[in-house]
């Protein structure tokens, strides 16, 4: 209790108790309690509101063993569905990843060490402009672009150079495209804060000592910029395997993102047990493959900054 | 500086590349809202016109959607930027060695996927209102309410961040000189640390109402029947997309979902018409374990029929 006092001492009634307030009420009700509602939720049978409660609401792992095995009696063994497009999503997720932090890299760079001045703050208006248009919208441009009466496909048609049209939304272009384009903001600005606190002076002792542009890069910017670069990606990776916007829109008939799954198991066969088992999946694996990668490269969490 | 021109040239042709993505295909979508063609697109161009800025305009679900919106993002903004600041003060008070967990646990937002909060602040609510017997038609049910607490959960982590950011460069010592003064501590507060976290709260302010605004994953869940701007859009969107397959509206699916059928009738040449696009749509087809259900009213709202409009061809394939 020495320190409850101390904290009311140093911050005076009103201010402490807005305080213990406001971050209670954040932890508990707005995070930690839905988790466990969650988690509590996904160990139960989906059973019509008469019975629960009632002697066959016990907790089992029902909904888990559906999503390894499937159906019981079924001709596979395993729940092949839904284990395969689940494997597609996080391993769709992490190319996302890559080419989104290829692609930005030397844009953060390019913004936080070469340009200046009016000239950076352009360029660093002209990043953030196209994200606030909605999430939506932006998706579906991907679609005028890259859909069967669309942009490519009509002038390539008008051009002579195709006679049937490029089904790029079955291949999933248009969804790789799309995701990539929707987290590339999420990728410039924690490698931009690295490498912006990097000093100059390092890269140019590295070029008087007759280093090439490549391992400066190799050598100096980019173990400089680490942390930066794992926030990145995670951020990225966290979010595109969560996406559940970009897949609606672009996703070919045939194909589903794993958050589409979730997504079914509620509002079409309304079983929320398993939806919310689902999503417990998808977070566990997600969070597990992320700090398996930061030890594979050697990162720590503190490391992480924002 | 001869050696260097390369360098240029591709820095260049790089950033051209890189703002030609980025903005090529909203530029392409913005000239699409002009042409008269039905289906968004800008070859063949038929004719210019503005005729669907007025359809927009006319749109009263859209409307509707903008409203529930502007509602939620007022709430989201409020609730956020109260709990990210007091979440960031928090922070430079808590104990050393309990920063890094307390920081862990408010930062997760963030990085949780989207559907997961909408799912988790779903089914929490619908726990608490069963435990205190509350009806439908309690606050507990309201999408509206729903979706501030759902969206909030994670924007407040947003906002602390712009808090922590702006807080690195205070100097407590103000705060000391002003106490040494004789200011108690609710005048220190309000004097010296509001003032210099003022320009912090309009840019979270803002960001919250832009997240709050644009966020699909997390509201899609927590909205139930009722539907935002985007949420909206969405529906267009799909609609559009799925031309001559027959969803059923997005609001309606959330409202079946939640009990709250009554809400939301459908023809039932439209539900027929929609279980066949079902069929065709899925090459799986997962029976219903215990036929569809959800929310304490359910029983009385929902017609036998409709359930085995939609149950029946499912399992028999």
């Amino acid at each position: 209790m020495g320190s409850l006092s101390r904290f009311y001492e140093r911050n005076g009634a009103m201010m402490a108790t807005y305080l213990i307030l406001a971050v209670t009420f954040w932890i508990l009700i707005l995070i930690v309690l839905p988790q466990i509602a969650m988690i509590d939720f996904s160990l139960r049978f989906d059973l019509p509101p008469s019975k629960q409660g009632g002697p066959e609401d016990v907790y089992t792992l029902a909904n888990y063993r559906f999503f390894i095995f499937g159906h019981p009696g079924n001709i596979d063994g395993y729940n092949v569905v839904d284990l395969k497009v689940f494997g597609r999503t996080l391993l769709a997720a992490v190319f996302v990843t890559i080419f989104d932090l290829i692609i930005c890299y030397p844009i953060a760079y390019y913004l936080a060490q070469v340009a200046q001045g009016g000239w950076a703050r352009v360029i660093a208006v002209a990043l953030i402009v196209p994200y606030w248009i909605n999430e939506i919208l932006r998706a579906f441009a991907f679609r005028i672009i890259f859909g069967d009466i669309g942009l490519i496909n009509t002038a390539l048609k008008s051009l002579g150079l195709i006679d049937t049209s490029i089904d790029f939304i079955r291949e999933d272009v248009a969804l790789y495209a799309g995701l990539g384009y929707a987290y590339i903001l999420l990728m410039i600005f924690p490698l931009y804060n690295a490498i912006e606190s990097l000093d100059r002076n390092q890269i140019e002792a590295a070029r008087d000592l007759g280093a090439p542009w490549w391992r400066i890069h190799w050598r100096v910017v980019i173990p400089f910029a680490k942390p930066g670069i794992t926030s990145g990606c995670t951020l990225v990776f966290m979010l595109a395997a969560g996406a559940l916007a970009a897949p609606q829109v672009l996703g070919g008939p045939s194909s589903l993102w794993f958050t589409q799954l979730i997504y079914q198991s509620f509002y079409e066969y309304l079983n929320w047990s398993r939806g919310a088992a689902y999503a417990i999946i998808l977070l566990v694996t997600c969070t597990l493959f992320v700090l398996l990668m930061m030890r594979v490269f050697n990162v720590k969490l503190g490391e992480i900054g924002k | 500086m001869n050696a260097r021109a390369p360098i240029r040239f591709f820095t260049a042709a790089y950033l051209l590349l890189f703002f030609a993505y980025l903005f090529g295909p909203l530029i392409i979508m913005s000239v699409t809202a002009f042409n008269s063609s039905a289906f968004p697109r800008m070859i063949p161009w038929e004719c210019l016109t503005f005729e669907w800025f007025g359809k927009a305009a006319n749109d009263t679900r859209l409307k509707w959607g903008l409203q529930n919106s502007a509602v939620i993002g007022a709430g989201v903004v409020l609730l956020s930027v109260t709990l990210g600041l007091a979440g960031a003060l928090f922070l430079t008070q808590v104990w050393p060695r309990a920063r890094a967990a307390y920081y862990t646990v408010i930062i997760s937002p963030v990085l949780m996927p989207g559907v997961v909060l909408g799912i988790s602040t779903i089914l929490f609510w619908d726990r608490t209102a069963k435990l205190m017997g509350a009806s439908t038609e309690s606050g507990f049910y309201n999408g509206i309410f729903l979706t501030i607490l759902g969206q909030s959960s994670f924007i407040a982590s947003y906002c602390m961040l712009i808090f922590i950011a702006r807080l690195q460069r205070f100097d407590t010592g103000l705060m000391e000189a002003a106490l040494d003064l004789g200011a108690t501590q609710a005048q220190a507060f309000r004097k010296i640390l509001l003032p210099f976290l003022k320009p912090a709260i309009g840019s979270a302010a803002v960001l919250a109402f832009l997240a709050s605004f644009e966020n699909y994953n997390t509201t899609v869940f927590t909205i139930s029947h009722y539907n935002t701007f985007t949420t909206e859009i969405a529906q267009k969107v799909r609609l559009g997309i799925d031309r001559g397959r027959h969803h059923r509206a997005d609001a309606c699916r959330r409202a079946r979902a939640r009990g709250l059928e009554p809400l939301c009738r459908e023809a039932p040449e439209d539900r027929r018409a929609r279980c066949r696009g079902l069929l065709q749509r899925q090459p799986r087809c997962h029976p219903v374990p215990h036929g569809g259900r959800r929310g304490p009213h359910h029983r009385l709202v929902r017609p036998v029929s409709q359930r085995g409009g939609l149950q029946g061809p499912c399992a028999g394939g």
